[in-house]
């Protein structure tokens, strides 16, 4: 025996449960185990004793030693132990206690809970259901309105403006279900590749409308973007960031401040969580006000479900109290953590850290055709310009920045004596001392009507939008400034979008008259909303009420009649998965290889798991949205055509 | 031209004679006022004939001028020379406008030579908009100009192709032009006037660039480049012993240069240079290091000592009134100087006094009153010596006589204001002049009354710079005209504040025209919370407001309105144009005022003309001052 293990006996030779002492930078080896220990592994390692899941999250513990709060079981042949870890020194002990007695009588009681807790779900879900079949007809009906022509700009900002806010809505009307969801472990991340300043847009939707409606002001911070695209569930990114931002308009008086910080930067922390493990980089997101704020003994429990807090009762604020439950949960699921800081009368800060992946970002192609190229840039906000030029720079370009529109016009002048040739002209949407109105023609004019002109600008614009554009503004780059943003504005003027546009055009010039279409659908508004859809590419189009149906009707027609059939999940008579499951049996040529795409609302990673199961080959989630159905309707049809 | 352009511009020199006082000072004010009353009345119909020539002859080819005829763009051209030739500014604005159009015409249908010329004359009519507004130091014309004559300047990289002489001058007049567009401060600003003034030199001066147009006057283009470059006097006394060395040189080479030349014209017409030159060549001297300050003090004492000060023509001006001018702005250089020169300064003042109070004839020289202006713009004040305000009030303002009748209106109608607010509303007054509490109120009536009247006639001072304006416009009012009208609260402003005796009346010249509730009026610049004096620009806001739309002579887009008509629309004003409590305090002497309203312009314009006469009129301070060595 060593001397560091004798050392070790002498501390816990003497303790009658088992004991082993790992080293916390080298959890796998034990450097110490007491006599109860050996004599309960009877000489197999520790670690193929214990099933692969408990021994993972014991590795897991050791170095964070013992943070946990939550018990940690380990079954063992036919016993059950809790494991306790204790940090002591630069090891990490773990005592196992038998609970085995406790372990199986709770597990009964644990059990029947879990059951009723399905049950709940279900009927959860089965209501979600029926509540969102009429959303799909206001989104539906919403996206036809938007195809209509010369729909006043006023007109289509609304519909716009219902299009995301419903689609939020349907959202929410999941925030219900999400917790029962979560309880029961069943909600799934679905981790795709997310440009930050969508996410900012989405959240501003929802969020602009109702700290106007309170007259708060409202500032959109951003941080350092060390990345701009990141792999992340965006929507429930945005649920989170709408539940902080929707209380602290609650939480706070009309006329009050409110302000969401966005960053995104280098990881320089290792993460507790073991989702977060190998993320290099860190969201933070971060929601302050200056309202009613909270009392201190409020802000332990402030995450538990259901919980309010005293003020907010008397204050009559309507709230289901699972909101900041939901927020914390989904934090936690993406490996992230949540702090709040409040005081009573001065307000309210959450904080989220939430670990992350970059994206792979195709925009480093589109900056090669932008490198070199030289911007006038007129700012007088030193702050926004220097940003500005930093992105600039990080896009290989060249800039000369203005401060006055009489520098402006220097730099124009010089432009001619010293050749410099100007890509583009890029300004605030205000500068002091000159009226852009005058201002604007008159660069138009002098440039002429080829040379691009962007203007920055931080409202909603659609008010201003024919006066600046009749002003000589060919484009707007959204505020605040996003490097993508500024990027793909830039970039539609190269002649390397113009031909990448140009070939779009051809793809979306893919005739689609000759193709023919199932549609399997059983609620009559929903099938009329994708009829209309689906009739706008020239395809003919013929429909099913159920599986069933759809069924006979692929049997009875000619093979290769039908070049696709979308097909709804939930239907009466025959679902979609045993309809499909039966097309795919059949023995005729196109049975195993007509296109069959799932349509349904409940857009879920296992539904999508069981579509794909039953033989469909893509899914696409109701309420149907434009593009996704070209799209789809491209990737199957529309290769062989372009 | 066309027939109705040839009406419209006879119509403007109508006007401009109908318009002007003339240079015999009336004798009989009743006999002026009436005669007054019938220009204005043909005035008002000129203008609105003007108006109509110009909206059914003028704006329809202008509106759609890329389908005039090449018959109508030539005389649309003619017109616009017509409108503006060199100084004789018939019609600036309109000039602008019919060369803008011009450069739209020429840019559409890719008429080169044709843009060039426009880019360049519009360019020079925004130089002229742009000159109007410097005792305003707004530059809203500078960005424009500079993009006019930068094109047209740009066209030197295609100086081959065209072959036109007139036209290539137009590109080295605008590339000479450009530099007028950088100012002098800061130096950054310096340094880009400077790049384009060598630019543009190297060309001119280049043999080989003579030789293709052999026709253009190349000397006097490096002439003019050299007088513009050392015109920087201002950047070089800013910038004091920090001055980029590298620019002083060429300031200092343009000076010699324009120096020589001079001399030798002078010589040429058996002519001693005139004193503006001299001091010019010694200031420069001096900012360059040649000098010392003292030496060029003692120039400048021996330039004011070899006047005439029977002199009234241009140089007897300059000698007279800018000489002192200059003299000030050096000696508030250097502290002790300011100290010792005292007494001389004071001397140069007191026969300022007298050599413009004994000018003959028309006292209104458009010279005089820029000379004059220099003077103001550079005044010192001593203890006990003559103030900035008693120079305004006695020797300026009347050299406006519609400014000064209307002044004098206002600060009559303020006074009475004032009177009654003392005697009906002291607790309005706490805090004005020190007053502390109503006792102290009742006590300062006279200082308040007086403080009011002096409000009163100084609001407008500002117009003084912009008032050329009034006399021109020929017809109803561009938006441009009328940013340029709203100018003169900065002008006014920027006079009144940098003497003591004259800043407590600068947030009354400023915000006068602002309304009560901040909603409307101008200048947004205007903060009444920062105004100690609120009250005072309150009443003035009122009176003004009284005396201008009851008088619609000076002012052509206001309606003649019966007296009490008139107060009545002051109340309907009451708590968003106008103060509530101000206009509350015209309640009980309403005939009084109505009378005044209409009468008491006679009693104003007798007053500015025996001011111009030379007389005391109502001030006696200055010829006191005057009279009285030492001060």
């Amino acid at each position: 025996m060593s001397m560091e293990e004798e050392r070790l006996e002498s501390v816990w030779g003497s303790v009658s449960s088992p004991i082993i002492v790992f080293h916390k930078d080298d959890p796998l080896e034990p450097v110490y185990e007491n006599q109860e220990m050996r004599l309960m592994r009877k000489g197999k390692p520790f670690f193929e004793m214990l099933a692969p899941k408990e021994a993972e999250a014991l590795c897991f513990e050791i170095p964070r030693r013992g943070e946990r709060r939550a018990p940690l079981f380990c079954h063992m042949e036919k016993k059950v132990y809790s494991a306790v870890l204790f940090d002591w020194e630069e090891y990490c002990s773990c005592i196992l206690h038998d609970v085995s007695q406790y372990y199986y009588h709770n597990q009964k009681e644990l059990e029947e809970a879990q059951l009723a807790n399905r049950a709940k779900t279900n009927f959860l879900s089965a209501m979600s259901h029926d509540i969102r079949t009429p959303m799909n007809a206001i989104v539906g009906m919403t996206n036809i309105a938007l195809m209509q022509d010369d729909i006043p700009l006023k007109v289509q900002d609304c519909l716009d403006k219902i299009r995301v806010a419903s689609g939020h809505m349907m959202s929410l009307l999941n925030d219900v279900l999400d917790m029962s969801r979560i309880e029961s472990g069943k909600i799934l991340l679905q981790v795709e590749d997310l440009d930050v300043a969508d996410l900012l847009h989405e959240i501003l939707i929802v969020a602009r409308p109702q700290t106007d409606g309170k007259k708060q002001h409202f500032h959109v911070e951003i941080g350092h973007m060390e990345k701009e695209r990141i792999q992340a569930d965006g929507m429930r990114l945005a649920q989170i960031c709408n539940n902080l931002l929707s209380n602290a308009t609650k939480f706070t008086p009309k006329g009050g401040e409110i302000r969401l910080f966005l960053e995104v930067s280098r990881l320089t922390y290792r993460p507790l969580s073991r989702d977060a493990e190998g993320k290099e980089y860190v969201l933070r997101i971060q929601v302050e006000d200056d309202g009613i704020g909270m009392e201190k003994e409020f802000l332990p429990r402030i995450f538990q479900p259901f919980e309010r807090e005293r003020t907010m009762t008397v204050s009559k604020i309507q709230g289901t109290g699972l909101g900041m439950a939901i927020t914390q949960s989904l934090v936690k699921m993406m490996g992230g953590h949540i702090q709040v800081e409040s005081q009573v009368g001065e307000g309210t800060c959450f904080t989220i850290e939430i670990p992350v992946d970059a994206a792979a970002d195709a925009q480093n192609l589109h900056s090669q055709a932008l490198e070199g190229k030289r911007i006038l840039l007129l700012d007088d906000d030193e702050q926004q310009g220097q940003v500005l030029v930093d992105m600039l720079h990080s896009l290989g370009m060249q800039w000369d920045w203005a401060r006055t529109a009489e520098e402006a016009v220097d730099d124009l002048n010089e432009s001619v004596f010293l050749d410099k040739e100007y890509f583009a002209f890029l300004t605030a949407e205000k500068i002091q001392n000159v009226e852009m109105m005058d201002f604007l023609p008159e660069i138009r004019k002098r440039m002429g009507s080829q040379f691009p002109m962007l203007m920055l600008y931080g409202d909603d614009w659609s008010q201003t939008e024919y006066l600046l554009t009749r002003a000589g503004v060919d484009a707007f780059i959204p505020l605040p400034l996003f490097r993508s943003r500024l990027l793909a504005g830039l970039y539609s003027f190269t002649e390397e979008y113009r031909v990448e546009e140009a070939r779009k055009q051809k793809l979306a010039e893919v005739d689609f008259a000759r193709y023919r279409i199932l549609l399997v659908e059983d609620n009559e508004l929903n099938r009329e909303i994708a009829q209309e859809i689906l009739q706008l590419t020239g395809m003919g189009v013929e429909h099913a009420a159920n599986g069933k149906e759809a069924v006979e009707k692929f049997s009875r027609s000619e093979p290769h009649y039908y070049d696709m059939i979308l097909m709804d999940i939930q239907m009466p008579v025959m679902d979609g998965l045993e309809a499909t499951r039966q097309i795919r049996a059949l023995s005729r040529p196109d049975a195993a290889k007509v296109p069959i795409v799932a349509m349904t609302a409940n857009a879920f990673l296992e539904d999508v798991k069981d579509s794909l199961e039953a033989g469909m080959n893509a899914h696409i989630s109701k309420p149907l949205d434009m593009d996704q159905v070209y799209n789809c309707i491209k990737l199957f049809l529309g290769e062989e055509t372009v | 031209m066309r027939q109705y352009q040839q009406r419209y511009v006879d119509n403007l020199a109508t006007i401009a004679n109908l318009s002007v006082v003339s240079a015999q000072l009336p004798e009989n004010v009743t006999v002026f006022m009436e005669q007054r009353n019938e220009n204005t009345k043909q005035i008002n119909a000129l203008i609105e004939e003007n108006t109509d020539l110009l909206r059914r002859n003028l704006m329809p080819v202008i509106d759609d001028i890329i389908s005039a005829s090449e018959e109508e763009i030539q005389d649309l051209d003619d017109f616009a020379d017509r409108l503006l030739q060199g100084s004789d500014q018939l019609d600036l604005f309109l000039n602008y406008i019919v060369r803008n159009a011009l450069v739209t015409y020429a840019r559409k249908w890719g008429k080169r030579d044709m843009l060039i010329k426009e880019l360049y004359y519009t360019g020079l009519a925004l130089f002229y908009m742009q000159d109007r507004l410097i005792g305003a130091g707004l530059h809203l014309y500078q960005w424009k100009m500079s993009l006019m004559f930068g094109e047209a300047a740009g066209y030197i990289k295609k100086y081959d192709e065209i072959e036109d002489a007139q036209t290539r001058g137009y590109i080295h007049r605008s590339m000479a032009n450009l530099a007028l567009s950088y100012p002098w401060k800061p130096e950054k600003e310096a340094v880009k006037k400077l790049d384009i003034i060598r630019y543009s030199m190297k060309i001119l001066t280049d043999p080989v660039y003579r030789a293709k147009t052999p026709t253009l006057p190349w000397d006097t283009f490096v002439y003019k480049s050299h007088q513009e470059r050392s015109s920087g006097t201002a950047y070089l006394k800013d910038a004091a012993d920090g001055a980029n060395p590298k620019i002083v040189g060429e300031i200092l080479e343009s000076t010699e240069y324009v120096w020589r030349m001079q001399l030798e014209a002078d010589q040429k017409r058996g002519k001693a240079p005139s004193s503006r030159w001299i001091l010019k060549y010694e200031l420069t001297q001096y900012h360059c290091g040649i000098r010392s300050l003292s030496y060029l003090l003692t120039q400048i004492e021996k330039c004011y000592m070899e006047r005439d000060p029977s002199d009234y023509s241009q140089s007897g001006i300059e000698n007279n009134l800018y000489v002192p001018a200059i003299y000030a702005e050096y000696i508030a250089l250097d502290e002790r100087a300011k100290y010792k020169k005292k007494e001389i300064l004071g001397y140069m003042y007191r026969m300022m006094v007298k050599y413009v109070k004994g000018m003959p004839g028309n006292q209104r020289d458009a010279r005089m009153v820029r000379n004059l202006l220099m003077a103001v713009s550079r005044f010192i004040e001593y203890p006990g010596g003559i103030s900035l305000k008693d120079f305004l009030l006695e020797l300026v303002v009347c050299r406006n006589p519609d400014v000064y009748a209307d002044s004098r209106m206002v600060a009559h109608i303020s006074q009475k204001l004032m009177l009654q607010a003392v005697e009906r509303a002291p607790h309005l007054l706490l805090g004005l002049l020190g007053c502390e509490d109503i006792g102290q109120v009742k006590e300062r009536a006279p200082q308040l009354a007086r403080f009011a009247y002096e409000s009163g006639m100084l609001h407008d001072v500002g117009f003084i710079s912009v008032s050329s304006l009034m006399v021109q416009t020929g017809r109803s009012w561009f938006e441009e005209e009328q940013k340029m009208y709203e100018s003169h609260v900065y002008a006014g402003r920027n006079l009144l504040q940098e003497c003591e005796s004259t800043k407590p009346y600068v947030y009354t010249a400023f915000g006068h025209h602002r309304f009560y509730n901040e909603k409307g009026g101008y200048p947004e610049a205007y903060r009444r919370d920062e105004n100690p004096n609120q009250v005072v620009t309150d009443m003035v806001s009122v009176a003004a407001f009284l005396v201008q739309e009851m008088d619609g002579s000076s002012y052509p887009f206001h309606k003649e309105a019966p007296g009490k008509e008139l107060l009545a629309s002051a109340r309907l004003e009451a708590g968003s144009r106008l103060s509530p409590a101000v206009v509350g305090l015209l309640d009980g002497w309403e005939e009084e005022l109505v009378e005044y309203l209409q009468n008491g312009k006679t009693e104003a314009y007798e007053e500015a003309f025996d001011l111009l006469r030379g007389n005391n009129g109502a001030y006696a301070i200055l010829s006191d001052a005057a009279s009285k060595p030492g001060n």
